[in-house]
């Protein structure tokens, strides 16, 4: 029999699942529709959060939810410093064929920091304390508290983001940024302070993903190609550069993975994953909230 | 207050801008013609930085602005439209004119109503129609506060009505001290409204001059019917 508690908590847990999901694909999201590039590094900005916070907590003896914060900022300044010095003077210097080069470029990074990684901090897999610890329970759930602050951090970030992009002056130049290039170049607008920026933030967000999932799943040096494949599926899902798109494709994916993995067994939880996918991209090539042009 | 000195654009081996020379000064309203691929918009993207000349010099007010970047091209005064629409599609009309307008909402609004889109400020522009679309780039560049602007075939496709109206508009915008650079195609429209006229042809400035002058000499001619129909 399955219980309504199963269905709630399967909730909690799926809606939780998917916003640190959409963390990781709303920064994809976010650097494709300004660079126009697929951030092949994307995952490795996951991975190196989680060792951030393994290494603030080993190093400081600093509780693991007072160690986000560094993740966050060693993501941002890692993707503002791959932006700047790795990846601008590339669009500086061909802009035509910058996307392409830049994806490359970010995939030679990736490889790159998996390596350093393995060599630095080890090929072990290794792991960190709850963020909190002790459960919540109620009549219709039980779950642990760090699964709801998890949920509860990430809603926080992403509205942040959200409220940033869609109602402030700097928000409204990204978006003229990302939807036409050379009418926001032209009206005034800093593109590549804007490019920057963007994948400062998708590395935070990433980095933030990292942090928060690091007490659940360990981290390790390849730790951060799943959720890369899971931000492409999500970015692809909701529509490519669509910010809300990539939000419900990745609560989407977050819901099927939980109720998959339960009803049916863990090994299945990416096929579903990908049948939606299939079945949204055949009936609508554009993603969710993607728009033909 | 615009000079380009010798610049010259290369994309390979084709050259499409031969080491023009011209000067434009303040608050005048010029005409830059030309067929089709004699490098009118290339020049235009050169001015704003869009694309960086292969030689040569852009002096703007006293200042190089040769290799600068566009935004700040377009802080200190050049604004431009585009032949193909380049707006924010998913903003709304207003959205448009406060990126240029650096936010500055009762100047945006302005604006807007000074080219006839104040009742669609909060219209999605992807949704706007042909005529809209260009009054609101011209809106666009405007809202920058430019000193300079130049107009990219802006009536190319207009009923005779609606030409009529954005030759109001310039007018306008040169009443306010504003230095036109207009650029079509079309000739028929521009004669009685510029001062000045430059004409490309194949990346090479072939004449300038007053409008009526220009157009009577052998080589302007030629560019535009083809060598053969005037042998004949």
């Amino acid at each position: 029999m399955i219980s309504v508690n199963l269905i709630g908590e399967l909730l909690i847990v799926g809606l939780m699942l998917g916003l640190t999901y959409a963390l990781m694909s709303i920064g994809v999201t976010l650097i494709y529709g300004i660079m126009k590039m697929a951030n092949f590094a994307h995952g490795e900005f996951y991975m190196l959060g989680g060792y951030t916070v393994f290494y603030v907590y080993i190093l400081l003896n600093l509780p693991t939810l007072l160690a986000i914060p560094f993740a966050i900022l060693t993501g941002m300044l890692l993707g503002y410093c791959v932006a700047r010095f790795l990846l601008s003077g590339i669009y500086e210097k061909n802009p035509e064929y910058a996307g392409e080069y830049a994806m490359l470029t970010t995939f030679a990074l990736a490889i790159f920091l998996q390596n350093f990684a393995k060599i630095f901090f080890g090929a072990s897999i290794v792991s960190v304390p709850p963020l909190i610890t002790g459960i919540i329970k109620t009549d219709i759930f039980v779950l642990s508290l760090d699964r709801i602050l998890t949920l509860f951090v990430s809603a926080i970030s992403l509205f942040g983001l959200y409220y940033f992009i869609k109602k402030t002056k700097p928000g409204r130049a990204w978006r003229a940024a990302a939807q036409n290039k050379p009418g926001a170049l032209v009206t005034g607008v800093e593109v590549s302070k804007i490019s920057n920026m963007s994948y400062a933030i998708g590395g935070g967000l990433a980095a933030l993903a990292g942090g928060l999932l690091t007490p659940i799943y360990s981290v390790y040096p390849n730790a951060g190609f799943w959720p890369l494949i899971i931000s492409f599926v999500a970015m692809t899902l909701g529509g490519l550069g669509s910010i809300v798109g990539a939000f419900i494709a990745s609560i989407i994916i977050g819901l099927t993975h939980t109720f998959v993995a339960t009803f049916i067994g863990t090994s299945y939880a990416d096929i579903a994953m990908y049948i939606v996918l299939i079945t949204v991209l055949f009936i609508k090539p554009t993603g969710l909230m993607g728009r033909e042009e | 207050m615009l000079k380009c000195i010798s610049l010259s654009k290369k994309f390979g081996k084709l050259l499409a801008l031969n080491n023009i020379n011209l000067t434009i000064n303040d608050n005048e309203i010029v005409g830059l013609i030309g067929p089709n691929g004699s490098g009118k918009t290339t020049l235009i993207n050169c001015v704003t930085g869009l694309l960086k000349p292969s030689s040569g010099e852009i002096i703007f007010g006293g200042k190089n602005i040769t290799r600068l970047s566009p935004h700040k091209i377009c802080r200190m005064g050049i604004s431009r439209t585009f032949q193909t629409p380049r707006l924010f599609k998913r903003l709304s009309v207003l959205e448009n004119v406060l990126v240029a307008a650096g936010g500055d909402e009762s100047y945006a609004l302005q604006i807007l109503e000074w080219v006839g889109l104040l009742n669609l400020k909060d219209f999605e522009t992807g949704r706007l129609n042909f005529l809209q679309i260009r009054l609101l780039e011209l809106a666009r560049a405007l809202a920058s506060n430019p000193k300079i602007v130049f107009i990219d075939e802006i009536v190319a496709g207009l009923t005779p009505d609606e030409i009529e109206k954005f030759i109001e508009l310039l007018k306008d915008i040169k009443a306010k001290g504003i230095t036109i650079v207009w650029v079509e195609h079309v000739l028929k429209a521009m004669i009685d409204v510029v001062e000045r006229m430059f004409v490309l042809n194949e990346g090479n400035l072939i004449a300038e001059g007053k409008p009526s002058d220009v157009l009577e000499r052998e080589e302007v001619i030629t560019a535009y019917l083809g060598q053969r129909i005037i042998k004949k």
